[in-house]
């Protein structure tokens, strides 16, 4: 089982390139290499600040999305914080993805007001019946991957890249999962967009 | 714009804070300077050198390359100011050329240099694998050789020139450096630093 991961990566903001440091990190000590493991590869895509409609990111995106040759898929938006069960919580998704092929991927990341509660109850995956755009930090098959690409690649000027994983996923049927507890926190960043960052996880764990 | 054509590979022993800050410092220049480029970082936790696993992780990063031409780096490579725009126009590389050295430490560069030479048949086996633009083809090539590597193994770039002459194709070096040997012990377990006496930083 092969694992790639994709970050999208703003390179020119000191604290974005220590976020992804940071994620490099995490990712070498959750995703380890061994004789039974081929560990994992991130493929960056390191860019300069981008206006708003930023058809060249949703180009590369794509097309570094439909490069991945690696059976499955980590996304994560440069801006996040890796918490300690994350490389646990993405192969159990894997897992639940490769047993059930109506699921097109699973979010480690989610700031939903009623996580706290589905946590409580004891749900380790819950499905959101709503418009899906929470993908800072996603994992799906290659398969997912390429329909999200061609998706990105015929929508131009596009809207946030998690508006149309989801529409990919809703044309295709298929359905998106929130982890939980989110194992992924969004940092409060300067944003490329100039967007303000408040979007935290109530359910993170460090 | 030839750098969405190319893929940087980087295995990168990011335990050690020296490497990981030098990875951070390759991803700024290359996004600043290659636009367009996807690099690919092979992240391992290696504290004590282990050249098995240095060698399995420089295959995957070269395996996992997909477009035609891949930049190969190691994590302690220092890019020269102006990189993007001087490796860019070396590409597309001659048919014959199967991989540039962007990078050597040989002493006799300065005085090839002087004399006007730009580009010359790197020495054999080649053992300078800092920074290379070679292409796809033998970048797998390549990662077949190490897969089944029985020379030094603190030398994984020896296994470069035998996948060359298997596909029929030249390794050379171009001068002057357009990258640079951090001085930060070798995550083979060798006294690293050999210095490019070209590089103009």
């Amino acid at each position: 089982m092969s694992i790639a991961a994709v970050v999208p990566l703003i390179a020119e903001i000191p604290e974005r390139l220590a976020s992804v440091s940071d994620l490099l990190l995490a990712l070498a000590r959750q995703f380890p290499r061994d004789a039974d493991d081929p560990g994992i590869i991130a493929h960056l895509l390191p860019r300069v600040r981008r206006a708003p409609n930023k058809p060249d990111a949703d180009l590369d995106l794509s097309a570094a999305l439909l490069a991945v040759s690696a059976d499955w898929v980590v996304f994560v938006e440069d801006d996040m914080e890796i918490g300690r069960g994350f490389g646990d919580s993405a192969r159990d998704s894997i897992r639940l993805m490769s047993a059930d092929a109506t699921i097109g991927a699973v979010a480690l990341f989610s700031r939903r007001e009623q996580d706290p509660q589905h946590l409580a109850a004891g749900e380790r995956f819950h499905e959101y019946h709503e418009h899906f755009k929470q993908g800072q930090a996603l994992v799906m098959p290659r398969a997912v991957a390429r329909l999200w690409a061609e998706r990105l690649a015929g929508y131009m000027p596009c809207p946030d890249w998690d508006i149309v994983f989801g529409q990919a996923c809703a044309a295709a049927s298929l359905r998106i999962l929130t982890a939980l507890p989110s194992t992924a926190q969004h940092r409060c960043l300067p944003s490329s967009l100039g967007h303000r960052c408040d979007v935290r996880s109530l359910t993170f764990v460090g | 714009m030839i750098w969405s054509s190319v893929v940087a590979c980087c295995p990168a022993v990011v335990s050690s804070p020296e490497r990981l800050a030098s990875v951070a410092t390759l991803l700024r220049d290359l996004g600043q300077g290659c636009p367009g480029i996807v690099v690919h970082v092979v992240p391992q936790w290696r504290p004590e050198p282990d050249p098995p696993a240095g060698r399995a992780a420089i295959a995957a990063a070269l395996r996992s390359c997909s477009r035609p031409w891949v930049l190969y780096l190691e994590d302690d490579a220092e890019l020269c100011s102006g990189f993007g725009a001087l490796a860019a126009a070396l590409l597309p590389l001659p048919d014959d050329i199967g991989a540039l050295s962007l990078f050597s430490s040989c002493s006799r560069d300065p005085e090839r240099l002087r004399h006007g030479v730009t580009r010359y048949e790197a020495p054999r086996p080649f053992r300078m694998a800092q920074c290379l633009l070679l292409r796809r083809e033998l970048a797998h090539a390549w990662a077949d050789s190490l897969d089944t590597w029985t020379g030094h193994p603190g030398s994984p770039d020896c296994a470069l020139t035998p996948a060359a002459d298997r596909l029929g194709l030249r390794i050379m070096v171009s001068l002057p450096s357009l990258a640079q040997h951090r001085p930060i012990n070798s995550a083979f377990g060798n006294s690293g630093g050999a210095q490019s006496r070209t590089f103009t930083g």
